[in-house]
């Protein structure tokens, strides 16, 4: 996994090259010097969370987990340093540096011992650390967690749990490292009613509690957990609040001191209150992504329609005089900043493969109303041109694209895709309400989402996967299953073959299909490979749900249950299953074109055109073509994907079919179904490092094909033709998204080269 | 189209080619409203811009490449996943 000294990368190197003024970029001097300050500081761990975590569990023991995690949730955010820097508007660090992570001890306690010497020097993602709190972690808080976590309990409980996080065929350490992610709050509800809202609510609830009815067992513990964390956030505010009054007093700019006063009473009334201004909605919605972030774990802590909720503030402040467009960007600009500020806390191996601390972040505009008009509207614009000033990493920015959406909007978009950032990301909204509305459902089913909560609520969670605000929570990036895996299994007999490193070379890994030189027909290979593909999907599920059981008894999540829609009203902890759609574990998968294309190339040469059989195509492989570059040449000239060639289009298309009924035949703890995605990151590269020789002509260890991808290099057609093959695939199938890459050389779109 | 009034802005549009832009947006359009593909997304760099950036990344403190579902500085990326990046397909219209 070291890199050559050469060929030094990683973020280590990169802050180094970044810090000083090289990231001192935005759209007024504010926001330039905020950018200054997220570029020059390291991402750090604070254990405050740690502490109080700790505290509250072994001042509980025996007692019910959902008064320990709700304890422990208002102690943290009850005593969290308030700190405000130069520049800042809007209040709320999650630690008491920038750039801080509070790690969540209760999920990492058993991986990071091992890992805690390199965590300042390692060379993707190295996080600073006090001596002082690295010792405290060492002799007291690990020792504690380690038997704990999610992963240790787990482990004690399923068939094959060193299989499910390291064979390089389905895994599902994402899932396992990652519980309190993956949700939209319902943000416009939170502005309008404040917290203060949520708490009357629960004051109501919890009067209605009855001790004699066996229903209602727990309900005293959640309801006092509510209030507790609820208040615990008002403290917060409050603190907040006295702090920039106190910074006031000692500051001499009279400019500066007018705004630390103004965030003082900002402060004094949100998130407590319903919101009253743009500024007063954008705080709220700020302080609530920060704390989101503390208490879960996990990623794809989502913004959704931004551009929709806070548009009522600001459509009124701009006409009673109360602001700009170009202060509301600046407000935009600052948030993206303190969103990026917030990174993500993984094992060294994680960190190698999704270095860059991103926590997946996503924020959106365009779209439609719950009518079916064009929701478009100035805050559109201002979100999407924020990014060409900021130049941040997060939020992932999207733009909902409709045919009612006017060709300006999408203007907007291109213009900022040609800056090279890679933002934004561009989907298809009536796809999308689609999947919404087959969401969690199984084969027969539809999800409990109608057409106008879908469309005025639902957007896409982290990178792809549909949700709908406050009524969805479950994780949408679960388990993972590699097709060129399972292409290789069906070529072995169920062997994974031998020279491939993680969990059980040379071992049986799946069904036992039969040698490959015996398939008579394309159809006894093609039957092979859809029998792997299945027992992978089910003996990965069977081990998620074994944890998604243990993330009910024990990982509650309570600003996630307050902003959700009835949760409250139940009595019942958003994690156990109280949401109107409960999703997850999902399943998706990884090597779409590598599968699509080895069964293509399998198809034409050994069964229709003869030109190779089956014991020189598994010869060659077994000897990852070394000696057989000709057979490999005729394997590389097979149809591929992305070209608009039905031969191996129907492939692809019947595979991601099959997958996708696979995967939504599989019942969850919770009673939904599981949903299928093709999503996930750079999974292609570390996956494809576990993947042997494939029939695609893929070479033994080498990338598989990114998302649901072309295979690197052979869309050959242009991107019309790419785009029409990807057309054939029934998307509402693939309940929980897919994602699509494509590279548009810069030479179209613009003179300038940047950078 | 939205005008702003930035004066102290660090930003500069750079000067755009019409009909890629157009043909961009018929692409996304295209890919999305007809093909009714759920999501796509783009990276816009040249090839040579990247290739340069392995050779010498401390010129490049601030590029960014899309990955999968999110931004990252290029030079915070491992060798192979920046090898990745660079063997994908790079369209011209």
């Amino acid at each position: 996994m070291q890199e050559s000294a050469a060929h030094e990368v990683g973020s280590r190197l990169g802050m180094e090259w970044r810090d000083g003024k090289s990231a001192e970029v935005g759209s007024t001097r504010r926001i330039q010097q905020l950018n200054r300050l997220l570029h020059s500081n390291r991402p750090s761990v604070d254990i405050h969370r740690t502490r109080c975590f700790t505290r509250v569990f072994q001042a509980t023991e025996g007692e019910p987990y959902i008064r320990r995690r709700y304890k422990a949730c208002a102690e943290t955010y009850r005593t969290l340093e308030p700190v405000i820097y130069e520049h800042e508007q809007l209040a709320g660090w999650q630690g008491n540096r920038i750039r801080c992570e509070q790690i969540n001890i209760e999920m990492h306690a058993d991986w990071l011992e091992g890992d805690l010497d390199q965590m300042r020097v390692r060379q993707f993602d190295p996080f600073e650390i006090d001596d002082d709190d690295l010792q405290e972690l060492r002799d007291v808080h690990i020792p504690y967690w380690r038997d704990k976590t999610l992963t240790a309990v787990w482990a004690k409980q399923v068939l094959e749990p060193l299989k499910m996080v390291s064979s390089g065929i389905a895994d599902c350490v994402n899932y396992l490292g990652s519980a309190g992610s993956h949700f939209i709050p319902d943000y416009g509800h939170l502005l309008a009613t404040g917290y203060k809202g949520t708490y009357d609510m629960a004051v109501e609830r919890a009067a209605a509690v009855d001790p004699a009815n066996p229903d209602d067992i727990g309900k005293r513990d959640f309801y006092s957990g509510i209030f507790e964390v609820l208040e615990a956030i008002r403290t917060l505010a409050g603190r907040y609040a006295a702090e920039a009054r106190r910074l006031a007093e000692t500051e001499t700019g009279p400019e500066r001191q007018a705004e630390l006063l103004e965030m003082a009473e900002v402060m004094d009334r949100v998130p407590w209150n319903p919101a009253r201004t743009f500024r007063e909605a954008i705080q709220t919605v700020w302080l609530t992504e920060m704390l989101l972030s503390i208490e879960g774990a996990g990623p794809s802590l989502t913004f959704g329609r931004f551009d929709q909720y806070m548009y009522p503030y600001y459509e009124r402040d701009i006409a009673e005089g109360r602001l700009t467009p170009e202060k509301a960007m600046e407000l935009i600009e600052e948030m993206y900043i303190k969103t990026t500020n917030i990174p993500w806390f993984q094992s060294s191996q994680l960190a190698y493969y999704f270095g860059g601390y991103y926590r997946f972040p996503h924020l959106g505009v365009g779209g439609l109303t719950k009518l079916g008009r064009d929701a478009s509207n100035e805050l559109s614009y201002l979100c999407l041109r924020a990014m060409r000033h900021v130049r941040t990493t997060g939020p992932t920015v999207s733009l909902y694209l409709h045919q009612k959406t006017p060709d300006e909007l999408l203007l907007e978009a291109a213009k900022l895709s040609v800056e090279g950032m890679g933002h934004p990301s561009y989907f298809d909204v009536e796809t999308y309400s689609r999947m919404l509305e087959y969401r969690g459902a199984g084969l027969n089913g539809k999800s409990p989402y109608t057409r106008e909560q879908i469309l005025e609520l639902g957007s896409p969670i982290g990178c792809v996967e549909p949700g709908v605000a406050g009524l969805q929570y479950g994780h949408t990036d679960s388990g993972i299953v590699n097709l060129g895996a399972v292409v290789s299994l069906a070529l072995n007999n169920g062997v994974k073959p031998a020279g491939l490193p993680g969990w059980g070379p040379g071992e049986v890994a799946g069904p036992q299909t039969g040698d490959p030189r015996n398939f008579a027909t394309y159809g006894d290979f093609h039957d092979a490979v859809l029998t792997q593909l299945e027992h992978a999907i089910r003996e990965l599920h069977a081990h998620m749900i074994v944890a998604e059981k243990i993330i009910t008894e024990q990982h509650q999540i309570p600003l996630f249950t307050a902003l959700s829609r009835g949760c409250i009203e139940k009595g019942v902890d958003v994690a156990a299953g109280s949401a109107v759609c409960n999703v997850g574990p999902t399943i998706q998968c990884v090597g779409l074109a590598d599968m699509a294309n080895s069964m293509a190339a399998v198809k034409k040469l050994v069964y229709e055109d003869r030109t190779v059989t089956m014991d020189e195509l598994c010869t060659a492989l077994d000897a990852d073509f070394n000696g057989h570059e000709e057979l490999r040449l005729k394997l590389r000239d097979a149809p591929k994907y992305g070209n608009n060639d039905d031969y191996v289009d129907d492939i692809a298309a019947e595979v991601f079919q099959f997958f996708a009924d696979e995967v939504r035949a599989q019942r969850c703890y919770r009673g939904n179904y599981s949903d299928p995605a093709v999503q996930m990151v750079q999974a292609n590269v570390g996956f494809g490092e576990m993947t042997w020789a494939t029939p695609s002509g893929r070479h033994a260890m080498r990338p598989l094909a990114d998302t649901m991808s072309a295979e690197q290099q052979t869309d050959v057609n242009g991107p019309t033709a790419a785009s029409l093959s990807y057309g054939k695939l029934n998307f509402s199938a693939f309940t929980n998204g897919t994602l699509l890459n494509m590279w548009i050389s810069r030479s179209e779109l613009a003179r300038v080269i940047a950078d | 189209m939205l005008t702003l009034d930035t004066p102290e802005s660090t930003y500069r549009e750079p000067e755009y080619n019409p009909a890629g832009i157009r043909s961009f947006m018929n692409l996304v359009r295209t890919t999305l409203n007809d093909h009714g593909v759920e999501h796509i997304q783009f990276n816009t760099l040249n090839k040579e811009t990247l290739v340069d950036a392995q050779a010498h990344p401390e010129k490049y403190p601030t590029l960014m490449v899309r990955v999968a579902g999110y931004s990252v500085y290029f030079t915070d990326l491992g060798r192979r996943v920046q090898d990745d990046v660079i063997s994908r397909t790079e369209h011209r219209f």
